[in-house]
């Protein structure tokens, strides 16, 4: 079972998801400025984190370093074998264009980071 | 004008068969801006005189000239592109809004239209506009780094609008906010944003709130810098009325008596007992009755409807308080 509270500040959840019995916990580190402090808790997770790191709901193109740069700090506190990468949400928000190319964009930061086998 | 219990509605009114022809013809190449405009003009100055005829108090254009409250502005500011389609709901789709770069307002976008709508009447003619929350909200933000930096340079293109509306004479201007719910921890920029657009205004300033969780903002939202909020509340069967028994309500209410999203027509009494459920928390001179929200999703004959039970119920309830204060 896989847990994505999308949409809310998940940045105080994340202790809160770390006791719920499920395989995978989602986050969405994009769609609220504050959603991002949430990386820095990350450790407290035992389960497979799905890190939602380009935003599902803004046509704004995530560039490769800043994406880098978030899992990165990701793989400071979760081992790379139990962090999966995604969209904040599902792509229906999006125009279609603009989701080929979140979907682009999320795969190379995956090769980028080494975490794609 | 009645000076109690003011009947207003919240914008928009259904398009004649006749207008949606044009625009349809005008999307396809095959009817000139111009001609266009000439048709919006015939369609508003009917809506002016069906809102006279039934003697509503407060009028607006009818927004004859818009396709949606965001897309119509997005359109006419420079820094917008408008995007790709997008679904809302089910099947249908929509060109989202692309902030691209830094706004800017190259010219007015709604005086025109206030000016025009107000010399056919001498009535008041609210000036309506869409709040710079909104405007972020239904848009996409690629050009701002923050959702605040974009809402306060939304606000000064919006601010440039109120006061150009507040000089052509504009005694209402009206700046929706139905966004304003939907992330009720940015509720302070939407107010800091508002701020910015009445600062100087002399206009009685009106926002219409609608359709989310009214409680997740009230009381806050009272902070938000106008003189009158303007709400659904038969949709909701006037459950935020409750709010204010613990946090009293401050502004005026722009209340809603009749419900825009159903086909159903209310009756009178209906209406007339939104009407007294809301005087229990406002006065009648700050009381004032309306349908829901804007009615372009109705027929012209439906929006009608709805807005004569508004006035006639409205007529009721003033009845009623004349009694009472004839035996005082």
């Amino acid at each position: 079972m896989a847990l994505y509270p999308y949409f809310f500040p998940n940045s105080n959840l994340v202790e809160a998801l770390a006791g719920l019995p499920v395989a995978q916990v989602g986050l969405d580190l994009r769609s609220r400025e504050s959603s991002a402090r949430a990386i820095e808790r990350l450790g407290a997770l035992r389960q497979i984190v799905v890190l939602g790191v380009v935003d599902a709901r803004n046509t704004r193109l995530e560039t490769p370093r800043e994406l880098g740069e978030l899992v990165e700090a990701a793989l400071r506190q979760v081992p790379a074998d139990r962090l999966w990468l995604s969209p904040t949400t599902g792509l229906e928000y999006l125009p279609h264009d603009v989701a080929v190319k979140k979907l682009a964009a999320l795969g190379d930061a995956a090769s980028a980071t080494g975490g794609v086998r | 004008m009645s000076e109690i219990l003011l009947t207003t509605s919240v914008g928009s009114f259904g398009k004649p068969d006749y207008l949606q022809k044009a625009r349809n013809a005008n999307a396809r190449g095959k009817l000139s801006g111009t001609e266009l405009r000439d048709v919006e003009g015939k369609a508003t100055e009917e809506w002016i005189r069906r809102q006279e005829a039934i003697d509503l108090d407060i009028l607006v254009d009818g927004e004859m000239y818009r396709g949606d409250m965001v897309a119509y502005f997005a359109e006419l500011i420079d820094g917008f592109r408008i995007g790709g389609l997008v679904r809302s709901y089910g099947n249908r789709y929509y060109h989202k809004p692309v902030i691209a770069s830094k706004v800017s307002r190259p010219k007015p976008m709604t005086v025109d239209w206030f000016r025009y709508a107000q010399a056919l009447t001498d009535r008041p003619v609210k000036g309506m506009l869409t709040g710079p929350y909104t405007l972020l909200d239904w848009s996409y933000n690629e050009a701002y780094r923050t959702r605040r930096d974009a809402a306060l340079a939304l606000a000064e293109v919006v601010r440039q609008e109120a006061e150009d509306l507040d000089r052509a004479g504009a005694r209402f201007i009206q700046i929706d906010e139905p966004a304003i719910h939907a992330r009720p921890e940015e509720l302070d920029i939407a107010i800091e944003a508002m701020g910015l657009v009445t600062q100087n205004l002399g206009a009685k300033t009106i926002s219409h709130i609608c359709y989310g969780d009214f409680a997740a903002i009230y009381p806050k939202v009272l902070d938000l810098p106008v003189d009158q909020l303007d709400l659904a509340m038969h949709n909701y069967e006037y459950r935020w009325l409750a709010l204010f028994d613990k946090d009293p309500f401050t502004k005026e209410l722009a209340i809603g008596v009749v419900d825009v999203h159903s086909h159903r027509l209310e009756t009178v009494a209906e209406a007339a007992e939104g009407i007294r459920r809301g005087l229990r928390y406002v006065s009648a001179e700050r009381l004032l009755p309306h349908p829901d929200c804007g009615l372009k999703t109705r027929t012209v004959e439906e929006s009608l409807d709805k807005c004569r039970i508004v006035v006639e119920a409205a007529k009721v309830v003033r009845g009623e308080l004349a009694a009472v204060a004839a035996r005082a």
